[in-house]
Parts: C-alpha cells; structure tokens; sequence
C-alpha cells in the first residue's frame, strides 16, 4: 500500500433545511484517506455518515469545506463534471442494490462502461464476464435482478461499481439487506477487492464489516469522535 | 444500450405498455382519418373533375355546372365561338334531363345526359357500345336491373313532362345499345345518356339549343388559364370555370369539413400525448431510486432525459404504427357510409389515402411523443441524488 493520499476532506460541512429545523449533518469533518485503504465510517443512525459518504462522492454539495480526489475539487464541479469524475473514479454500492431491474446481470454490469465508452461491445462483455466471475455469478450473468438473491444482487453491484476500474469505492451499509451468512461472503468479497488494489470507504452499523476495516472512523452528531487504525481480520 | 434500457423498461410492464399503445393507436387513427378527412375530399373532387381530361367547364351566368335548373341558350351559337379559338380543342355539351320509361305496368324515372357520344366526359362503356344513332340509349347497371332490360332491347321513352297539360314533350323508342359506367352518378341512381340532340328534340321547346353544362378540353400545350380567359372575353353571358377555379369554389364550401377536421384532430394529438405523458410519469416516479442511482455511478443526465424521452416516443411510435393500420380500416368504413349520401357521386370518395397523410400523422405523434417525455425526464433527471436516496430509503 502507498501512502499517497487519494482522497482528503476538510472541514467538511452539510446543512439543510427539514421543515423549519435547520439540520447540521456532518459537521466540520476532515479526513485524509490513503491509496489502498480501507476505511469504515460508523455511528449510530442518523450521525451524518451517509450524508459523509454522499459528500465524498460527489453525489451531494457540501455546505462548506472542501473533497478532493487525486487532486481534482469535487466540491467545485459542476454536475455534468462532478457525473463524468464519478463514471471514471468512484465505485458505488448502495445498500438496497438498486440494479435496474429491466437489465440482466451482464447489463447491469456493462452500463457504467458503455456510459464511459472507453471499450468497444465486444470487450465490454468480456469484461463484464469477468467481473461477474470475479464475484462469483459466473453462471447468473444472464438472469434479472428479480432472479436473483439478496446477496448474489449485491454481487452484481460490486461488480458494477468496479465496471470502470475506480480507484475508490464507496459502500452504504453493503451488507444491510443481507442475512448474517451472505453478510459475511459479501464482507470476504469486499476484502478481496480492497486486496486486489481499490481504496474503500463503506459506512455500517455491521461491526463484523467494520472489523474487516483497516481503519474504523466513529462519527457521532456529525463530527468524528475517534478515528483508529486496526489489524483488519 | 440506452435503446435496449428504453425496451427493457416498457417490456417490464408488458400490460401497460399495451393498453397504452393500444390507447395511442386509437388516437394515431382517428388523427389520420381526420387527416385523410380534412384533404380527402378535394383531392377526390379534383380526381373526379380530371378524370376525363375535360379542364373547363362553361354553365349557365352566375352558376356553378348542375347546381340548378339552368340551361345554356344558344347553344351552337356559343360552341360555334368556342370553336374559333385556336386552343380549344373537344368541346362536349351537355344536357341533364329525366327520361320516363314504361316496364310493364309501372313507369321508371331515370335521369338523363345528353351528351355527343363521342365526346362525352360522363361515362365509360362497360359492356356494348357507344350511341351511333339518334335512338341509342346505353344505361346503369342500376337501371337496366330495376327495368329488366338488356343490351339489345327496345324501350319506350318519353321526356319533358308538363304538369300542367299532364302530358310528354317528346316520345320515342330507343335501343338499348350498352351499359355505362357513369362517373358522377350517385350510388344507386338510375341514368341514362342519349345523344345531345336526341333529349334536346324529346323535351321539347324549352330544352332546343340548349345545353346544362359545356364541357372543354385545351388543345395540348396549351394554357388553361388563357382558355379561360379567353372564353370569359368571349362570352360573358356564361360562367366559365377551370378545376382550378371550381377547386376555390369547393375550398370554400369544404372549409367547415376541414375545420372540424383539424379540430378532432388536435383533440386526438392532446389525448395522445397526454396518455403517454401520464404513462411515462407514472414511470419514472415509480424508479426515482433507479434514475439517481445511474446518475450517481455516472450516467450522464442529457442520456436519462434521452432514454425517457425515448421511452415516449417509443409507445408513441408503436402506437402510431398499429393506429395508422386501424385508420385505414375506420376510413374505409366511414368513407362507404359518407359516399353512400344521396346525390353525391358514388366515386366521390371522403377519406383518401395519401402517403404524406401517414407521415404528416406519424410525424405529428413522434413529436408528440418527444413532447410527452419532456416533463417527466425533466423531472427524473433533475432529481437531487443524496436527497432522492435518503428519501427512498426512508419509504
């Protein structure tokens, strides 16, 4: 692992309006991710961790501080820049999955490269073969969401999120929706990921996901309470 | 990929999808018969004046050709001047009338043309033969079936009734020599045609050198407009009216045809566009985690406006396909129903197919469909990512 820093946040800070109550998410966060890493984000519900994560991926504005990815100011693009930096640099995996439905696995892997089009159809598919091998669907490649369980779902999302090789790959709660076993093979998978080279940030209440981490940040009423480095197991 | 999404998301709710189509293609017919409608009928008038080559047509001063009683004096007098003009070449009077034929015990009433057999732009020879003497009638199908007459026949004639004397004008016996087809005859109607001069002397004073309706070919290469002109300078005790000029007059009296036309037209367009619109909204809010999610891995907006819009005008499309088949099958109906109208003529035709019609409806439904997945792609791809999320996973 170098010790480059991929990601970094400063004083990061998140506010809005719900009703006539002015909510202060995440409030002045600052955090240094280096390539390779692989951090978990806990908290209890409702700390600012997903709108943290949410911040760092450029799918929401900051209300104030800065992110900045392999030196490009995500807080400052604008949303046609901030879209095509996320196609090429970030991974994203949600807890509810959320493939399109109407897609086979095979689909629902090739769309974030046929958005980039930096591969013709023919590598697009063997590409997305390989990646629905690398998460273990090999022989689901050609079933629908609705065909497929919680857990090999999740897999195709993984997979998905990896489509464009991003460096970084962001996880809300991955392991939410799945029971304690599937749980724990999407963990394993997560690991190997982070392994093969991708810089990971997942938020979880899932303390066994957390302890896969290498480094463990508590967030509490949007700011970070402790921040350490572990042996991940 | 973005097609195979668009196709991939109708063919997730095949049922609506369907009805929704079959919804658009009620509406891509009744707007192609509407199109047909509002261009039918001139252009089936216009066939109908052309049919026979004849470009001009003089009638009575202040009188459009058999829109009254009204007959032409001096007939001769007038073709003989017609004749002097180096670019008028066939010259056909014509004189309507009623011939009164008795079948046994009963008599049948047919109208009648008086027409020079040889120049006659009325009807076409289906069986037998043109006129070739005084006494030579040729007649409908419909007549000859209700008079039980044939080619060959012999019948007896009378014309110019006066209610007053309660007597005939004119009486004679006539040999069926053909049966006609006749151009502008209505659906059913019984007619004859007997020479010009043979009804002229049969109808008795009131009808000699008579004649309803001119009717004029140009010599080839000849302009029409200067005919016109000319005969107008020479004879300014008739009408005298191109194709072009009674087209005007037609235009006129077709205008409310074309408004009501143009008018269920566009409902037909709105009901469309709104029904698509309706169905892709309800879409779209029914995948708002979907739509953000492929903004937040990267999709571009300008290509989740582009699928929805494609979704639009894809129902849009299918829609106007299957309902441009189902127009064609309404107009065929609709247009036996209007055609069979008394007095109108049977080859007048309401609903007319016409190539551009289908790409003037099919255009008109594209874009339409275009417009039906403006808002709802707006609004799908304008949703705030993080927010949508939080809210989706809150529901």
């Amino acid at each position: 692992m170098s010790d480059a820093i991929v990601l970094s946040a400063s004083d990061l800070r998140r506010e809005y309006h719900m009703g006539d109550e002015l909510v202060r998410a995440v409030r002045g966060v600052s955090l240094d991710v280096i390539r390779g890493d692989y951090v978990a984000i806990v908290g209890p519900s409702g700390c600012g961790k997903s709108t943290m994560l949410n911040l760092l991926g450029g799918i929401d504005r900051p209300s104030g501080g800065t992110v900045t990815i392999n030196g490009a100011r995500v807080d400052r693009m604008r949303d046609g820049e901030a879209t095509r930096f996320r196609l090429h640099n970030i991974g994203f995996v949600f807890q509810r999955f959320y493939l399109m439905p109407a897609l086979t696995a095979m689909e629902n892997v090739e769309l974030p490269m046929a958005e980039a089009k930096k591969l013709d159809g023919e590598d697009r598919l063997h590409r997305a073969r390989e990646l629905l091998a690398y998460v273990g669907l090999g022989s689901r490649r050609d079933h629908r969401p609705a065909q497929l369980s919680g857990g090999e779902q999740q897999r195709v999302a993984i997979a998905r999120a990896l489509a464009n090789k991003p460096q970084i790959l962001l996880a809300d709660e991955p392991t939410g929706e799945l029971d304690a076993k599937t749980g724990t093979d999407m963990i394993e998978l997560l690991a190997q990921v982070n392994r093969d080279g991708t810089t990971i940030i997942v938020v979880t209440h899932d303390e066994e996901l957390a302890r896969a981490a290498r480094r463990v940040v508590h967030m509490r009423d949007g700011v970070v309470v402790d921040d350490h480095r572990q042996d991940a197991q | 990929m973005l097609l195979r999404l668009a196709w991939a998301t109708l063919s997730r709710h095949r049922t609506r999808t369907l009805l929704a189509i079959l919804g658009v293609a009620v509406s891509a017919a009744m707007l192609l018969d509407m199109v047909m409608l509002s261009t039918g009928m001139r252009a089936s008038f216009k066939e109908l004046l052309s049919i026979r080559g004849f470009q001009l047509r003089i009638a009575p001063k202040g009188t459009m050709p058999f829109d009254t009683d009204a007959t032409i004096p001096d007939v001769s007098d007038v073709v003989r001047t017609l004749r002097a003009m180096p670019d008028v070449g066939t010259i056909s009077p014509v004189l309507g009338g009623q011939l009164h034929v008795q079948v046994g015990e009963r008599a049948v009433t047919a109208a009648t043309i008086g027409a020079d057999p040889t120049v006659q732009g009325d009807y076409e020879i289906v069986e037998g033969r043109l006129p070739g003497a005084p006494n030579d009638v040729v007649a409908s199908e419909d007549f000859l079936t209700a008079t039980g007459l044939r080619i060959g026949d012999t019948l007896s004639a009378a014309a110019g009734y006066d209610a007053q004397l309660r007597s005939f004008a004119g009486r004679r016996t006539l040999t069926m020599v053909g049966r006609a087809h006749f151009l502008y005859m209505a659906a059913g109607q019984l007619i004859v045609s007997v020479p010009l001069s043979t009804l002229q002397e049969m109808q008795g004073s009131r009808s000699l050198d008579r004649a309803s309706l001119i009717m004029i070919r140009a010599r080839d290469g000849a302009s029409v407009d200067a005919v016109l002109e000319q005969i107008k300078a020479a004879l300014p005790r008739v009408s005298a009216v191109s194709i072009e000029t009674a087209m005007l007059q037609v235009d006129k009296r077709l205008s409310y045809f074309r408004q009501l036309a143009f008018i269920l037209g566009a409902v037909s367009l709105a009901v469309g566009f709104l029904l698509v619109t309706t169905l892709v909204t309800v879409s779209v809010n029914e995948r708002l985690g979907e739509i953000v999610v492929m903004r937040a891995i990267g999709v571009a907006r300008q290509r989740i406006v582009l699928q929805i819009v494609l979704e639009g005008v894809a129902i849009m499309v299918a829609g106007a396909l299957s309902g441009l088949a189902l127009g064609l099958v309404t107009a065929r109906y609709l247009d036996s129903i209007l055609s069979s109208f008394p007095g109108l003529p049977a080859a007048m035709h309401f609903f007319v197919f016409e190539a551009r019609d289908a790409w003037m409806a099919l255009g008109l439904l594209t874009v339409a469909g275009i417009l039906a997945g403006v808002y709802p792609s707006w609004r799908g791809a304008s949703l705030p990512i993080a927010v949508t999320l939080r809210e989706e996973a809150v529901a």
